[in-house]
């Protein structure tokens, strides 16, 4: 029986979350009618960037998918110094700003890059060249897919001993196991994943130009930000819009083909176990960790050691100070709203769930992750528009960010927690009900307690991703408020170029601390 | 939670505090782009400068760019707290105008100025031109012109930006325009096949170049002096076109909705003053609209000594259309 109670947190926060979205899009069109500009074109030149928007995206999706499958199947076959570190590593390329990932991809792939040094040595002739769609689609399965690879680990590591120990008795081959018992699992994680992959990649913008080579390869987003920029707001509000319409349908799909099944899958026992496997296997997946660790590392090592290679003390001002400090205090503001609106979401998605309405599970989590498909400029301009009279105080700024970052973080919360929110409340359901532990007391006994681990993760995760965020700023005015990023394309536009590498190596260290600490182990493990 | 909130009480305290602090002051609200007060920035200097002699209270708020600056003039509207806006240049104007937000400075013009630019609605303050920047111990024997650029015959490869996201980009585009007239697009087909990339913004596009993907990028004719004063690198030089380069004439100017009018004419005005003048030079490194003595770095690298413009009106009208004529030029 679905009570109100247990509905109220998740409507509340979703639409708390949708009157937020919806009020700043209805600012901008109230404003640009009232403006009276209102010319809109519409030209086939659009249609055009909507196909190429949508072509990229598909690509990237896919290719990172199959990369994060692939090397996390290989991690959870072999075994090697290090691997904790790697998995923990994997989801900083994540938050890394634009520059950063496009001067890190260059220091490897580049014209002087470390594979085209690597050749010369070799004296092979180096003729890659990185601009273009393979540009773009290296950079985003770069972003996306070590991200996915960990959630896709720690899934396959959750299958249960018992179900491996039967495996082996059936003599399972390594192919029927994945198949029969790790497919099924994993299932559950992709489409949701390539809907956030998706997101993520068709709203991509700096990168897909930089590395296009040149605007055949444009976004949706350029337009949107170009017609802001002529303030065209109309036009920024109709092509917010249609963006929107485009990764609903996009989602829906996914939600369409995806669907949660009711099977328990929780870790019972920790021990490790693996079925026998054939030496071939052991090798291929050795050599698929190797690469795919090299491809995150490579980019991420170039700038760490460029950074100390050119570190000075006096490089470390008030200003960079001031701007570590402002990060930090909205990195850990905006967790704590993410996690808030993230745990009440998903408390009322698991009782739904539980009452067998995947339906409007499915609407709830939309809701949540509606806001990677409005442009962040959009997002920030509505924002302004409706608050404006605040919008010289430095903590009403600061308030500001939390929100938004906040919001962005809410749909990476939501993939990692989801699966497992559902999962541990669905196995003590009839226990929970019959001792009439609700509430708070459920959340603290079940919830907390049996993904402690998971939520501190997802925690220090919505931190760092605001730690690499710089959206919202630039609208509201960056004089009181600066954060790394900004700080760090202020150093750039004032030839400060060395100097900015100190702050992205510095911005990689913070994001990586705070990730250790976060996930720093105060039970032993078994 | 406890730190956070202290820790943004204190930040709010301050911040209230130096506001009583100068309630009996009038204040100037100048709205420029963020570098402008940047640890590097000349705004540092200018606002204490000015606050010195002004009996007021200066107060900067930065925004992206120039812009920025001025969407979020528009989007205030009457309400806005602006009383000056700086960062404009001239490729806004038009829109600057056509959103009304300005009144006649009534400065008059000095005798000393260094180029021929004056308006009635905006005091120029430094000025530049985009030029095309090459590391001279790589590139032996750099285009002496736009033409030799475009039609390329030594394959040098190039990034620039795009015109519908950043200023230089725009900038080119005009250039390019300018240059080519009806046959621009044709000229943009040719630079198409030696383009590296275009990047939203001059920051990518720079660290690009710096990074060795391309021979030539698209800046300005001072940026080589940023190399000489920040890390005396001489390697980095402007290649001179004999067609000319476009110029970049940065602009201030005072908002109608202000009420401390005497207050912004004279801050403009102290702009024009040779210590800010050399504030720009060293800082912005962008050449004084006034005649005052300059580093030492200006007198190390290529000079420009023809300018190329368009007229606001010219722009205003045209400047969607060409825009298109690009995006369709090389998009095939």
């Amino acid at each position: 029986m679905l009570k109100f109670r247990s509905l109220l947190p998740g409507i509340s926060a979703a639409s708390l979350i949708l009157i937020i979205l919806s009020s700043a899009l209805l600012a901008i069109w109230k404003f640009a009618l009232q403006s009276g500009n209102l010319t809109i074109y519409f030209d086939s030149y659009i249609l055009h960037i909507i196909w190429i928007t949508f072509y990229q995206a598909v690509l990237s999706t896919l290719l990172s998918l199959i990369a994060a499958i692939l090397m996390a199947k290989a991690l959870s076959l072999v075994d090697f110094k290090g691997k904790k570190l790697l998995l923990k590593i994997m989801p900083i390329t994540f938050i890394l700003p634009t520059l950063v990932v496009v001067t890190g991809l260059l220091s490897v792939y580049g014209r002087q890059g470390l594979l085209s040094n690597i050749c010369q040595i070799l004296h092979i002739p180096f003729s890659f060249s990185i601009y273009g769609l393979h540009g773009i689609l290296l950079a985003h399965v770069f972003l996306n897919f070590p991200y996915a690879c960990c959630l896709f680990y720690q899934t396959l590591q959750s299958v249960p001993i018992e179900q491996k120990h039967l495996a082996a008795q059936l003599n399972f081959s390594n192919v029927t196991f994945f198949k029969i018992i790790e497919w099924p699992l994993l299932r559950r994680q992709i489409l949701p994943m390539a809907a956030l992959i998706f997101m993520l990649c068709f709203s991509s913008f700096a990168i897909v130009l930089a590395l296009g080579g040149g605007p055949k390869y444009t976004t949706l987003e350029v337009a949107i930000y170009q017609a802001i920029r002529d303030f065209d707001l109309l036009q920024a509000a109709l092509l917010a819009c249609l963006q929107l319409v485009c990764c609903i349908a996009f989602i829906g799909l996914m939600q369409k083909i995806n669907r949660i099944d009711k099977k328990l899958t929780l870790k019972f026992t920790q021990t490790d176990y693996r079925l026998p496997q054939p030496k071939g296997l052991k090798i291929v997946s050795s050599v698929l960790v190797l690469i795919g660790g090299l491809f995150i590392l490579l980019p991420m090592l170039t700038i760490l050691f460029q950074g100390i290679y050119f570190f000075q003390f006096s490089l470390l001002t008030f200003s960079l100070q001031q701007a570590l400090l402002f990060s930090i205090i909205i990195a850990i503001g905006s967790s704590i709203i993410a996690m808030t609106l993230g745990l009440l979401l998903l408390w009322t998605n698991s009782r739904l769930l539980i009452n067998r309405q995947p339906r409007l599970s499915n609407g709830l989590l939309l809701i949540a992750s509606l806001i990677l498909a409005i442009p962040s400029m959009v997002l920030a301009s509505g924002l302004f528009l409706l608050l404006f009279d605040y919008s010289n105080n430095t903590v009403f700024i600061c308030l500001l960010m939390m929100v938004c970052n906040g919001l962005m973080a809410l749909p990476f919360i939501i993939k990692n927690l989801a699966v497992p929110m559902y999962d541990i409340t669905a196995q003590y359901w009839r226990l929970t009900q019959s001792l009439n532990i609700n509430g708070l007391t459920h959340f603290y006994l079940i919830d907390f307690r049996g993904l402690r681990r998971t939520i501190l993760m997802s925690f220090a995760f919505a931190g760092i991703l605001s730690l690499g965020d710089f959206g919202v700023i630039a609208l509201f005015g960056g004089q009181s408020v600066t954060t790394l990023p900004y700080y760090l394309y202020q150093q750039i536009s004032h030839y400060q170029y060395k100097e900015s590498i100190v702050t992205a190596a510095i911005l990689l260290i913070l994001s990586f601390s705070l990730l250790v600490v976060m996930d720093y182990d105060r039970t032993s493990k078994n | 939670m406890f730190r956070k909130n202290f820790l943004l009480s204190v930040i709010f305290s301050f911040s209230l505090f130096s506001h009583l602090a100068n309630a009996q002051q009038p204040t100037l609200t100048v709205y420029s782009y963020n570098s402008f007060m940047s640890q590097w920035g000349p705004g540092e200097a200018i606002k204490k400068g000015f606050e010195a002699q002004c009996h007021c209270q200066l107060d900067v708020v930065t925004l992206g760019d120039g812009v920025s600056v001025l969407n979020r003039i528009r989007l205030e509207g009457d309400k806005t707290n602006a009383d000056v806006i700086l960062g404009l240049d001239n490729n806004l104007l038009a829109q600057a105008k056509q959103a009304d937000i300005l009144i006649p400075h009534q400065i008059s013009k000095p005798d000393n100025l260094n180029t021929d630019w004056w308006d009635d609605s905006f005091i120029p303050y430094d000025f530049g031109y985009f030029a095309f920047i090459y590391n001279q111990d790589k590139i032996k024997n750099p285009p002496h012109s736009l033409h030799e650029l475009v039609e390329n015959q030594a394959n040098w490869k190039i990034i620039y930006q795009d015109p519908r996201t950043s200023t230089p980009g725009l900038g080119l585009l005009f250039w390019m325009k300018k240059v080519y007239g009806d046959e621009a697009a044709n000229a943009w087909q040719q630079v198409a096949k030696h383009t590296v990339t275009v990047t939203k913004g001059w920051s990518e596009a720079y660290g690009m170049f710096l990074k060795d993907e391309a021979d030539l990028v698209l800046s300005y004719s001072t940026s080589p002096i940023a190399h000489i004063i920040n890390e005396n690198n001489h390697s980095y030089a402007a290649a001179i076109f004999a067609e000319g380069h476009y110029r970049q004439v940065e602009v201030a100017g005072i908002i109608k909705y202000s009420q401390e009018v005497d207050l912004a004419r004279q801050f403009l005005r102290y702009l024009l003053t040779p210590e800010i003048q050399r504030q720009f030079a060293e800082k912005n490194v962008m050449y004084p609209i006034i005649k005052t003595d300059l580093p030492d770095a200006y007198k190390q690298i290529n000079t420009i000594d023809k300018s190329l413009e368009f007229t606001p009106e010219e722009i205003e009208k045209h400047q969607k259309g060409w825009i298109r004529e690009w995006q369709s030029a090389i998009s095939n």
